[in-house]
């Protein structure tokens, strides 16, 4: 069984394809939402999901959230005294959503579909492969997000001959991809986005402009902004503002209480930077399809993000039309994923359904242009163009520059920059060439990207005959086989915490945050209730302690009105 | 060409909907995953197919219905293209919803009244208004129809309206005038919808490349990261071949910048550092960079080819500042030395002299191969020769700095070392 998981910012999901339909997994709390938190327990085990998120305000040192971001980075995450490679991190999350597949499907499973931002580059892709890999999943197939939604809206619309654009806004990244349904096939046109922009920068831009208001200072507010325990207050008023047309937000800063009224205008006044980087990748995709905004039959918004007023009215502003949103925008992207873990499995029921995805970024070489005898240095020649459908393979032929030059250097580079240093560096190959006069010597280059995402380059000179081929050569960001295998030693000795108590250890987190969040009577009966519960627990009777379990729950939800995800 | 109908096992016909559904047979059996090289060829006969489709859709109705079809609709896409009209019949639960999200949208409408201070809320509120209104559940068509025709009250300018109020500020080559109007230009460029993205484009880069006079710096560079201009290779699809190549002339050559206060304060050590330079000659002007503090080089590394040439320092002569100031570190290095030789030589111990002389040229040899200028090759034969990366590890830790500390250092303990006689 191939499980899809859509690995997100702020949520995971995990899904599978049953009797003729995806199907979302629930975790041992029995959401289907996963948050994308890792804490390290006072015990030295590893805590994951909604038991993790809760101790981001009572220890934000022990905790990690947004790893994503760091994807395919060197940056490391400090959690007490460990040190965490954004992989690592990724790889507990997978490895719970694996456990809570494993507890619901009654099999083992060791193989995965994973989702990832439409414009990840190759660096970023080999780093969720890697996350998997340490999580003891085979990645059968990293699949772009905005595809992955295209795709469950494709089967479930099953309108023939329809071209939509999925405008996917998560909590770290912004996608866009312009898809086309017709007979079963399932066709991305093109995809554009933006790897850093996110609802997590709406939060961001909020909480700043909070801090402007109550005059806080330079230095405490840049510092403020990176402080976990005012992030759920500054989200919880970003939700509201959806609705409401201000909120009051109180925030403890360095034991200073601030406390004042945000409204909406100065809301969005504040995120209209942000919503104007949202405009660039939607007239980039538009563009690499050959479509103009009134030839799309409908915009579909996915991802948390979009429940936003102001993101909604700007896709209104923009297509001059009401976006849609019939299918739910947290748990599309992971429907994706269980739908193409079944194409992969050649699941009976999607027999006829073929998905073709294209590559939302261009691949090429550094080279130097002659022109009217001029020389331009620093030129990019794109090989592979973007959303260039997938897999493909293309040649181009280079030539020498020098009289006698014995060596070419193939500097390969991935961007959409005209110039070369502007766009990221995936590697080089040096390829030998016989000594002649210049522009004598050609190289064919070819470039051959599969539908993994590996892309192989290599290089044939028809003068002697020699081919040189190797796999792309990885940044230094990317860990390498060696790095690899120490994790996964370093992964095998975590300890984790035992999947069925995990509601017990996600009500006392929860609790304990409660405790702090709040003062006087009601702390000293939360502290009461919760002692209680501990008690309950010692006593080490699974009937009692459920019990005692479903009224602690309910207590606590009449405090905290239930706010869950 | 027949090929291409031949893969899709059709006969050549301009029938998009005939295409695609040869297509989609064929893919079934040809699936992306099972074999990469045949999905690769029907892929592309599919693109060009559909690109001689649309070929032949043109030619036809240019022969046999000259004008009629022209003259009404010379935008609209070809007869046989999935037809825009037609298609949003919307079901009664997407009506629902979107109603749904009509009236979520409608608060929006009423902050009219607030004190908006962005734009954002000024020009959208106009729109959903319109919704708003219309937002009556029995007359639903009404509303469908509102939706369909949004573009009918148009609450923007054409873009080539705008380019026109820009061209001409910049006719009449009035900086300040300039400015001011692309403030409003902006935010009405922020508003426009997405279709006009690319006339827009158009209409600036005609602005930009026809006026009279240059606008200024700022504009001209909010211009071009607005548009993309530069930074994507495929522009040239929208802005046509001939428009991108002279607006990446026009950006090539742009030596107009107008530096301002900030700018002039912020560079002035360069300024005066090029005035100098500017006057000597010879021996004096090779070791006049020596006396360049390490600001000057820092601000000098911080000017982009444009500013640089802005403040009239032509390309020449940016290369020969740029090697003075690299090598003045080194030549500050060899002043920093010459007494120490010197010293060792006086006390007659040639031993010490040599020992520092040797470190002296072991320090230069660091020296020589981390001239941050250092092109491609250079950088290769020095991966292959000392080991060490691709020569961008080295960015951003000074590493002349710290070899010629150690050499330094180096010389120094030896000369102690044998002073004291421990040697």
């Amino acid at each position: 069984m191939i499980i899809g998981i859509d690995l997100g910012t702020t949520n995971s999901l995990v899904g599978v394809f049953r009797d003729g339909g995806p199907c979302l997994i629930p975790n041992a709390l029995g959401h289907v939402l996963t948050p994308s938190v890792v804490s390290l327990a006072d015990d030295g085990a590893w805590l994951t999901g909604l038991a993790a998120r809760e101790r981001l305000a009572t220890h934000p040192q022990r905790t990690a959230s947004n790893f994503k971001r760091w994807m395919g980075s060197d940056h490391e995450v400090t959690l007490g005294n460990r040190r965490l490679r954004a992989e690592e991190l990724s790889a507990l999350i997978l490895g719970a959503l694996k456990a809570d597949a494993e507890a619901w499907l009654g099999e083992p499973v060791s193989e995965a579909v994973i989702t990832v931002p439409a414009y990840f580059n190759d660096v970023q892709r080999k780093a969720t492969q890697t996350a998997g890999h340490l999580a003891g999943l085979k990645v059968e197939r990293l699949l772009n997000e905005p595809t992955a939604a295209g795709l469950a809206y494709g089967l479930q619309e099953r309108r023939d001959h329809a071209t939509f654009l999925i405008f996917d806004l998560g909590g770290g990244t912004f996608d866009v991809s312009v898809l086309e349904y017709f007979e079963g096939v399932v066709e991305v046109r093109a995809s554009a986005g933006d790897t850093r922009l996110g609802g997590e920068d709406f939060v961001v831009a909020l909480l700043d402009q909070f801090l402007r208001q109550t005059g806080v200072g330079e230095a405490e507010r840049q510092a403020a902004l990176t402080n976990k325990l005012l992030w759920r207050s500054a989200e919880q008023a970003k939700r509201d503002l959806s609705e409401k047309d201000s909120v009051e937000l109180a925030l403890r800063l360095d034991g200073k209480d601030i406390s004042g009224n945000i409204s909406r205008a100065d809301f969005e006044a504040c995120a209209a930077p942000l919503l104007q980087r949202l405009r660039r990748p939607i007239e980039r995709a538009l563009m690499d399809a050959r479509l103009r905004p009134e030839e799309l039959d409908e915009v579909v918004l996915i991802g948390g993000a979009t429940r936003l007023p102001m993101v909604r009215q700007l896709v209104t502003r923009l297509f001059g039309r009401l976006p849609l949103r019939t299918i739910n925008p947290d748990e599309a992207v992971a429907h994706g994923a269980a739908i193409q873990a079944a194409l992969k499995a050649r699941d009976a029921a999607l027999a006829e359904v073929v998905l073709t995805d294209v590559m939302p970024y261009s691949l090429g070489l550094a080279v130097s242009e002659e022109i009217g005898g001029q020389r331009h240095g620093d030129r990019f020649a794109p090989i592979i163009e973007r959303n260039t459908p997938v897999p493909v393979s293309k040649v181009q032929s280079f030539s020498t520059l020098e009289d006698n030059q014995s060596l070419i250097e193939l500097d390969i580079r991935q961007g959409e920059s005209p110039t070369a240093s502007e766009n990221l560096p995936l590697g080089a190959l040096d390829v030998a060439v016989p000594p002649r006069p210049k522009g004598e010597v050609p190289v064919k280059v070819r470039f051959t990207y599969d539908a993994n995402g590996l892309l192989e380059v290599e290089a044939h000179v028809p003068l002697t005959g020699k081919t040189v081929q190797r796999l792309i050569r990885r940044d230094s960001q990317v860990m390498d086989e060696a790095a690899v295998a120490q994790a996964l030693e370093k992964m095998q000795s975590l300890k984790i915490h035992p999947r069925d108590k995990q509601e017990n250890i996600y009500l006392l987190a929860r609790a304990k945050r409660l405790y702090e969040d709040h003062l006087g009577n009601l702390r000293a009966n939360i502290g009461h209730e919760l002692t209680r519960f501990e008690m309950a627990l010692d006593a080490q009777d699974e009937h009692l302690i459920r019990q005692a379990r479903s009224e602690f729950k309910t207590y606590l939800d009449s405090i905290d009105r239930g706010f869950v995800l | 060409m027949s090929a291409i109908w031949q893969r899709l096992g059709i006969a050549p016909t301009s029938d998009l909907k005939a295409i695609k559904s040869a297509y989609a047979a064929r893919l079934k059996h040809t699936k992306p995953d099972d074999d990469a090289a045949a999905y690769q060829a029907l892929r592309e006969a599919y693109e060009a197919a559909k690109m001689q489709a649309k070929r032949m859709v043109e030619e036809s109705a240019e022969n046999d219905a000259p004008a009629a079809i022209d003259a009404e609709q010379p935008e609209e896409p070809p007869a046989s293209w999935q037809k825009p009209e037609q298609l949003p019949t919307w079901r009664p639960a997407e009506l629902a919803f979107a109603l749904k999200i009509a009236v979520e949208i409608a608060p929006a409408a009423e902050e009219e009244d607030a004190p908006a201070e962005t734009i954002w809320l000024e020009t959208h509120s106009s729109e959903p208004d319109e919704n708003a209104g219309t937002i009556d559940t029995e007359q639903p068509e009404e509303l469908h129809a509102s939706w369909q025709k949004p573009e009918q009250p148009p609450t923007w300018r054409a873009p080539a309206e705008l380019a026109q109020a820009f061209k001409q500020k910049l006719d009449a080559r009035d900086r300040d005038a300039t400015l001011a109007e692309w403030k409003i230009l902006e935010h009405e460029l922020d508003n426009l919808p997405l279709s006009l993205h690319d006339e827009a484009s158009r209409c600036f880069a005609d602005a930009v490349l026809t006026a009279e006079g240059s606008p200024p710096f700022i504009v001209r560079h909010a211009l071009r990261r607005r548009f993309s201009w530069l930074n994507d290779f495929r522009v040239s699809q929208t802005l046509g071949w001939q428009r991108a190549r002279d607006l990446h002339l026009f950006f090539e050559n742009d030596v107009s910048f107008e530096p301002d206060e900030a700018f002039l304060n912020r560079y002035r050590d360069i300024f005066a550092f090029v005035q100098d330079m500017r006057y000597l000659q010879g021996w004096r002007l090779m070791l006049y960079p020596i006396s360049a503090s390490s600001r000057v080089r820092r601000l000098w590394r911080e000017l982009e080819p444009v500013q640089r040439k802005a403040m009239d320092i032509e390309q020449t002569f940016q290369n020969r500042i740029s090697a003075a100031l690299d090598g003045s570190g080194f030549l500050r290095l060899v002043f920093l030395l010459i007494p120490l030789v010197l010293s060792a030589v006086s006390w007659g111990d040639y031993d010490t002299a040599l020992t520092l002389l040797m470190t002296f040229i072991g320090g230069l040899v660091v020296f020589m191969f981390h001239t941050p200028s250092i092109d491609f090759r250079q950088k290769l034969w020095r991966h292959r020769f000392f080991g060490v990366g691709d020569g961008r590890m080295w960015q951003g830790i000074p590493v002349r700095t710290l070899a010629a500390t150690a050499c330094l250092a180096l010389a120094l303990a030896g000369t102690v070392a044998l002073e004291s006689g421990w040697l």
